[in-house]
């Protein structure tokens, strides 16, 4: 019972990280290959604050969202102004370099070593220990978050966002200011994704870099195309598929050289068959670009 | 033809590396009149609507449009600026939310002024509701008069050529520009839908709107122009009525050695 409260606190935190993926990528068109950065600057941040400085986890929740929120205008205040794909080679380098800060940055991060023992939750003083209330704890947050992309999306707002998918000279023809929309598009969704690094610390209570590394960018980019670009529920979808899948595996009794490499080639031949038949993912209206 | 200046073209030249695709461009369009450029294929037209709305900045002159009691300098502005202060265009190939519906499109041209931003949208202002209903009623009016209401809910992308080229029409009016830069409004469409939007450029004409028009068919342009301005390799050859237009020597000698413009009687 522990190891399923595990596998969907887990697939929670990914349906965070692929809702606000889709916020950039589904909605808005932009191309968006590090996510994994704001989610480990999220992580990271709410960890060195509660380690070293002592600060609840509920603070760092916070500190890690503003603090990813603000890379994310540092990146993409430059890349955005620009027309085309260069947001797709900034947020590559810049989940290169978060992750080899994350590795280097030895006094800071520890490095390749990891940050053990990082605190828990605590509600009313009570330290959050078992699986199943963190369970709830993090799928209030999906809910909350499924809520406010969806007020995001369905508004004025979030018709300029498909206008831009769609066409983004017409949009600002019609008198849109786009760098501006993009912008503060990509820093809400990175401001999101920070949240979802601080509930993975807290809960695992252990991080090293590996676990932000551009697969990890990627694997969040197949859960938004899987579920359906510009669809919310479908991001979450398409993310407890994705983290439920592999597990499923286990069961199979393979050996666990065979397991991981199994797990990759599951993910590429799912795409395949999706993109063959149902090329605008499962619950999705608009095809991919 | 004493109606006051809108936008005025002073020496524009812009230069794409050693092509001079505008060359010293100067002309003006009055208040609720027609003026219509025309031109051989690659005479600039196309060059002159980027330079006006923004998507592109001249090397030199100055665009000057008078809008609200105030001149504005557009060649210093960004085309969502530009579009602002009341300048909408189309696109010889029509620039639509293929993947939006009808009304969408409609809705997007529509004005929100600061209502339409990340923090309106999150606190879900009860202004917006209703600005969003007096919008679609705008938005609806404007399809009726292109005869589109029936496809409203319908993904942009269906639209056959005739429909998509009168939605960006319509996607125009929405903005309640004053000024309309029309690229070719009827190019490629069956003859009654052109009538369609001859009639269509008229109405709006008396309703205020001045209008710059980028157009092939002389026969059209003779019908609805006021005053003409003449393209050839990015210079200005010849501006007039009409009248003056057709009996000018030089722009016959530019169309006909092209073999260009059989149409002109």
């Amino acid at each position: 019972m522990e190891y399923i409260f595990y596998i969907f606190v887990i697939a929670g935190i990914y349906a965070i990280l692929s809702l606000s993926l889709n916020l950039t990528v589904g909605f808005t068109g932009l191309p968006v290959l590090g996510h994994a950065a704001f989610f480990c600057i999220g992580a990271y941040t709410s960890s060195i604050l509660a380690l070293k400085a002592g600060l609840t986890p509920w603070i760092g929740l916070i500190a890690g969202a503003c603090t990813s929120a603000m890379s994310g205008a540092i990146i993409g205040y430059p890349s955005l102004r620009l027309k085309g794909d260069y947001l797709a080679f900034t947020t590559f380098g810049l989940g290169v370099i978060v992750y080899s800060v994350a590795k280097n940055w030895v006094t800071l991060t520890r490095g390749p070593v990891g940050l053990p023992g990082i605190p828990r939750f605590t509600i009313f003083g009570k330290e959050i220990t078992e699986d199943f209330q963190y369970l709830f704890l993090v799928w209030i947050f999906v809910l909350t978050n499924m809520f406010l992309i969806n007020r995001l999306v369905n508004s004025p707002f979030g018709r300029v966002l498909r206008s831009i998918r769609e066409d983004e000279i017409a949009s600002e023809t019609l008198g849109k200011n786009t760098s501006k929309y993009k912008l503060s598009v990509f820093v809400a969704s990175a401001f999101f994704a920070g949240i979802a690094g601080s509930l993975y610390a807290h809960y695992t209570t252990f991080i090293d870099p590996s676990s932000f590394t551009m697969t990890e960018s990627i694997t969040v980019l197949l859960m938004v195309i899987f579920g359906g670009v510009g669809n919310v529920p479908g991001s979450v979808l398409g993310a407890v598929i994705l983290v439920v899948l592999p597990e499923l595996l286990r069961f199979l009794g393979l050996p666990s050289s065979i397991a991981a490499p199994m797990r990759q080639m599951i993910y590429g031949l799912l795409l395949v068959i999706l993109m063959l038949r149902r090329p605008q993912g499962i619950m999705g209206t608009y095809k991919f670009r | 033809m004493c109606a006051e200046i809108v936008l005025s073209v002073n020496s524009l030249v812009k230069e794409f590396g050693g092509l001079r695709a505008v060359d010293n461009l100067s002309f003006e369009v009055r208040q609720d009149t027609i003026t219509a450029l025309i031109g051989p294929n690659g005479s600039g037209k196309t060059t002159v609507f980027n330079l006006i709305n923004g998507f592109l900045k001249p090397n030199s002159g100055s665009i000057l449009l008078q809008s609200m009691g105030r001149t504005y300098e557009l060649a210093k502005l960004p085309p969502y600026k530009i579009a602002r202060l009341g300048v909408a265009r189309t696109f010889q190939n029509t620039r639509l939310f293929s993947q939006l519906t009808v009304m969408e499109n409609m809705l997007l041209a529509t004005r929100y002024d600061g209502k339409e931003g990340f923090f309106a949208a999150l606190f879900q202002l009860r202004s917006i509701k209703e600005l969003e209903k007096q919008n679609r009623r705008k938005a609806e009016k404007y399809l009726e008069l292109v005869e589109l209401t029936h496809k409203k809910d319908e993904i942009a992308q269906n639209l056959s050529h005739g429909q998509r080229k009168l939605l960006d029409l319509a996607r125009s009016l929405a903005t309640e520009a004053e000024v309309l830069l029309l690229d070719e409004p009827t190019a490629g469409i069956f003859p009654e839908l052109k009538t369609k939007v001859i009639e269509l450029l008229k109405i709006m004409k008396e309703n205020g709107k001045t209008i710059l028009l980028i157009e092939h068919d002389m026969g059209m342009v003779t019908e609805i122009a006021d005053n003409i301005v003449v393209l050839n390799y990015g210079r200005k050859i010849a501006e007039g009525t009409p009248e003056q237009i057709i009996k000018n020597a030089e722009v016959i000698a530019v169309y006909s050695g092209r073999g260009d413009m059989t149409c002109l009687r």
